[in-house]
């Protein structure tokens, strides 16, 4: 073989290669897209889906030699993060919503009960404000203090 | 360089970032808690899109391209931070941080002066709104000292 028919061969072989690597990645992210006991888990797995879906866009273009895909590339990267930032203002989580994981409960304990790791661990001051919402501001002007001389 | 010679240099950049990639899902996978869970998702995440921007800019050998590819890889750098900031920062204010596993939190020192703030500014107000009825009660004009005191008690 020629060196360039060599050069292409390896060339194909190792994009393979990363092809596989992005799949397995997607997997994972899809593993905890699923399970992640809190909507926050999955909003940053979608995230990094997002930024697998750029990597595969950019394999294509290696392995295709086209750059028809490079502006998808650009428009992902530009507002792929918007819907994670959106999704997160609104988003008032106080439980979890899948069953929580009992990995890592046994270092804890010494009443013997397993502390489950997803159970809320902290309670939020009474007057915290909510995530997303200022604090409510007190009504200037007052109240009913109109007729009062 | 002989053209070659950078094809092979681009797919391995590409192989590169792919495996940043995979490292940031098996980190986003295995990872215990929300916010140990941010750091892979931003930190390899965006190294292995900046390695595989570069690849491919390696591999399209033209000026545009290596200009997107170079403004595709300052957005992510930006963006992977604002996302992750906001991010925590909703899961703190659910309390869904646990604060032992912390080191340091400045973020309730931060809510704790805002409260104070808001409190000391809706007593304010409060006095501000009080005080033209008090004077009309009152035989002279009581000095803000006294409103001022009365809100904190």
């Amino acid at each position: 073989m020629s060196p360039e028919q060599v050069v292409r061969a390896v060339q194909h072989v190792v994009v393979a290669i990363s092809v596989v690597a992005l799949v397995v990645a997607a997997g994972f992210t899809l593993y905890r897209l699923s399970k992640g006991p809190t909507n926050l888990d999955r909003i940053i797995a979608s995230d990094l889906m997002l930024g697998i879906a750029v990597g595969g866009f950019a394999l294509h273009i290696v392995l295709s030699e086209e750059t028809t895909a490079l502006p998808v590339v650009l428009a992902i990267s530009l507002v792929g993060f918007i819907g994670a930032i959106s999704m997160a203002r609104f988003v008032h989580d106080r439980q979890p919503s899948s069953p929580p994981d009992v990995r890592r409960s046994r270092r804890r304990g010494d009443t013997g009960r397993q502390t489950v790791r997803g159970e809320r661990p902290v309670v939020a001051p009474a007057g915290e404000p909510r995530a997303g919402r200022p604090a409510p501001e007190p009504m200037a002007g007052g109240t009913d203090r109109g007729g009062e001389a | 360089m002989t053209i070659a010679v950078l094809d092979l240099l681009a797919a391995v950049l590409c192989l590169v970032g792919s495996l940043l990639c995979l490292t940031a899902a098996v980190g986003l996978a295995r990872f215990p808690d929300l916010v140990s869970r941010l750091h892979p998702a931003a930190k390899p995440q965006s190294l292995g899109m900046m390695v595989l921007m570069a690849g491919l800019a390696l591999h399209i050998r033209t000026p545009s391209a290596v200009l997107l590819l170079s403004l595709v890889t300052i957005l992510q750098m930006m963006t992977v931070t604002l996302s992750s900031h906001v991010v925590a920062r909703t899961g703190y204010r659910s309390g869904l941080v646990d604060p032992s596993t912390l080191v340091a939190d400045e973020l309730a020192e931060a809510i704790a002066v805002r409260r104070r703030a808001g409190v000391q500014r809706g007593a304010d107000e409060r006095a501000a709104v009080e005080r033209p009825a008090a004077r009309q009660e009152q035989a002279g004009p009581a000095g803000p000292e006294d409103h001022r005191s009365a809100a904190e008690a």
